[in-house]
């Protein structure tokens, strides 16, 4: 197998703020090297798949639309393979990729994501679509890899208590991550990056030229005897040790 | 073989549109002849579906499929791939095409995981290296094969698939409800067998199609600004 990309899903319902928030990180994921590209699942239009691609942060070869039939939520769990396919696409032309964005048609509370298609997910709801939405219990915001709760700003506008969503979605969550973004203000956002550093990207070698040659860290040979010496039961550490040092 | 019961459970496997191979995205030019209000009504729907059946779907896909059937049966990987070669000539349609192979692809995906054969392995690296275009009926053809599907009943399965996902496009293109989807599907299975009996007699030479206003709704397809569907 060649080197696989990580793969991120983004949902939540339409309108909360899925594509401001790829807006938002790809360019600061960009800044630290990591390669990313997105696939995007339009309800009714390529909306966002142009948005994206006029925004010219990314090569528009690197944002591909998928239509989904109207059933955005089959698209991402029960038959996920035109998003699969889109992923192979993505691969195949850019091997130098480390991360895949998969945003997810508008949909309910209750669409979650196959993990046979993403590694994980998150889930953006919208402050203004009221502060109970945490406690529905819907299974896309309980159980994402991470919720995002977007447009804190307007909170004040719309009567809505963000102490109660705080207090709310970390219960309902069961202590799993949440974050507030403001996507207007960056608010937020690298907390959101941050979380798909120690995720989905711990470990891989970023910013490097894909033409520099993987300089063999001298430990190698000192590795492999080590691992021939000990035998069996260090086996497991000496790899993990070559790992990080090819690749930090 | 052997067991018939055995047989009838894989047809349901894979004729169902539970099956993950993405045809749920496809309406194969339905969108536009609605959005146009070309079709708008359920005896227009009927029509449609049947014009497709019995000009396009009978004269191409399913022969293309009673041959690849044979190829694969014949463990006949150029045979095949030839197969394979004739259908794409066949299609014209870039959109319609890429639907082909995209559905194709996302089948030999599933299926390679799912009954795990050498001739599924060999067609994943072929279409891989772009020697050959993967379009569905074949790969169909092949996995029903390989899963010990009689050829009528591949045929079958096939046929069944492709209706049910065109009516369900309908409804949701709202342009026919739950109900006339079943009464449509009641009307044309004559049609549906029909094109089933036909195609295994057919030889390769003599694919053909005719539907001039739906080929033209389906290259509309890809220039809708407004669109749920791949095709
Ligand atoms: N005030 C405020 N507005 C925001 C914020 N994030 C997004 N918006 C606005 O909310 C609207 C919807 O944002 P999108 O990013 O298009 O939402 P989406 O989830 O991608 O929508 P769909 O793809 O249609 O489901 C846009 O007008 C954004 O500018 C935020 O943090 N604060
Ligand atoms: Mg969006």
């Amino acid at each position: 197998m060649t080197h696989s990309a990580a793969r991120l899903g983004i949902g939540g319902p339409v309108g909360s703020g899925k594509t401001a928030l790829i807006e938002g990180i790809v360019p600061m994921l960009m800044a630290q090297g990591i390669e990313v590209a997105v696939v995007t699942n339009d309800l009714l239009t390529t909306e966002d798949a142009d948005r994206l691609k006029r925004k010219g942060f990314l090569p528009a070869e690197r944002v591909i639309g998928v239509e989904t039939g109207s059933c955005p939520h089959t698209a991402i769990r029960e038959d996920p393979t035109m998003n699969q396919l889109a992923v192979q696409d993505l691969e195949l032309l850019f091997p130098q990729l480390d991360l895949i964005l998969i945003e997810s048609g508008g949909d309910n509370l209750a669409s979650t994501f196959s993990y046979e298609l993403v590694d994980a997910y998150m889930f953006v709801i919208d402050v203004g679509a009221g502060d109970d939405i945490p406690r529905k219990n819907g299974p896309g915001f309980v159980q994402s890899d991470l919720a995002v709760v977007n447009k804190i700003d307007i909170a004040p506008y719309v009567g809505a208590d963000l102490g109660l969503m705080r207090q709310q979605a970390t219960q309902y969550r069961q202590g799993k991550p949440v974050v507030y973004t403001n996507c207007k203000t960056a608010e937020g956002l690298d907390e959101v990056v941050a979380f798909i550093q120690e995720t989905l990207l711990f470990g891989r070698q970023m910013g490097q030229p894909s033409t520099q040659p993987s300089a063999q860290p001298p430990s190698t040979q000192q590795t492999s005897t080590q691992q021939t010496s000990t035998q069996q039961p260090a086996g497991q550490q000496p790899a993990t040790e070559n790992l990080i040092g090819s690749y930090s | 073989m052997s067991d018939t019961l055995d047989q009838q459970f894989v047809l349901m496997q894979l004729a169902d549109s539970f099956f993950p191979s993405g045809t749920y995205t496809l309406s194969h030019g339905l969108e536009s002849l609605v959005q146009s209000q070309c079709i708008t009504n359920a005896d227009e729907v009927e029509t449609f579906v049947r014009l497709l059946l019995c000009n396009k779907i009978g004269g191409t896909d399913l022969v293309a499929l009673a041959h690849a059937y044979q190829a694969s049966a014949d463990n006949n990987l150029d045979a095949i791939a030839d197969v394979d070669a004739r259908l794409y000539a066949q299609t014209p349609i870039e959109k319609t095409r890429i639907a082909q192979r995209q559905s194709g692809r996302a089948l030999l995906m599933v299926a390679s995981k799912t009954w795990p054969h050498p001739q599924l392995t060999e067609l994943s690296g072929q279409t891989a290296q772009g020697q050959v275009h993967c379009l569905h009926p074949v790969i169909f053809a092949v996995v029903a094969q390989i899963a010990e599907l009689e050829q009528q009943a591949a045929l079958a399965a096939f046929v069944h698939g492709f209706v049910t996902g065109i009516l369900g496009a309908a409804i949701r293109l709202g342009v026919i409800g739950h109900l006339q989807a079943q009464q449509i599907r009641r009307a044309i299975a004559p049609d549906m067998t029909a094109i089933c009996q036909e195609a295994s007699t057919q030889p390769l030479d003599d694919m053909w199609s005719c539907t001039p206003l739906i080929d033209l709704a389906q290259m509309r397809q890809a220039k809708l600004s407004r669109r749920l569907f791949a095709s």
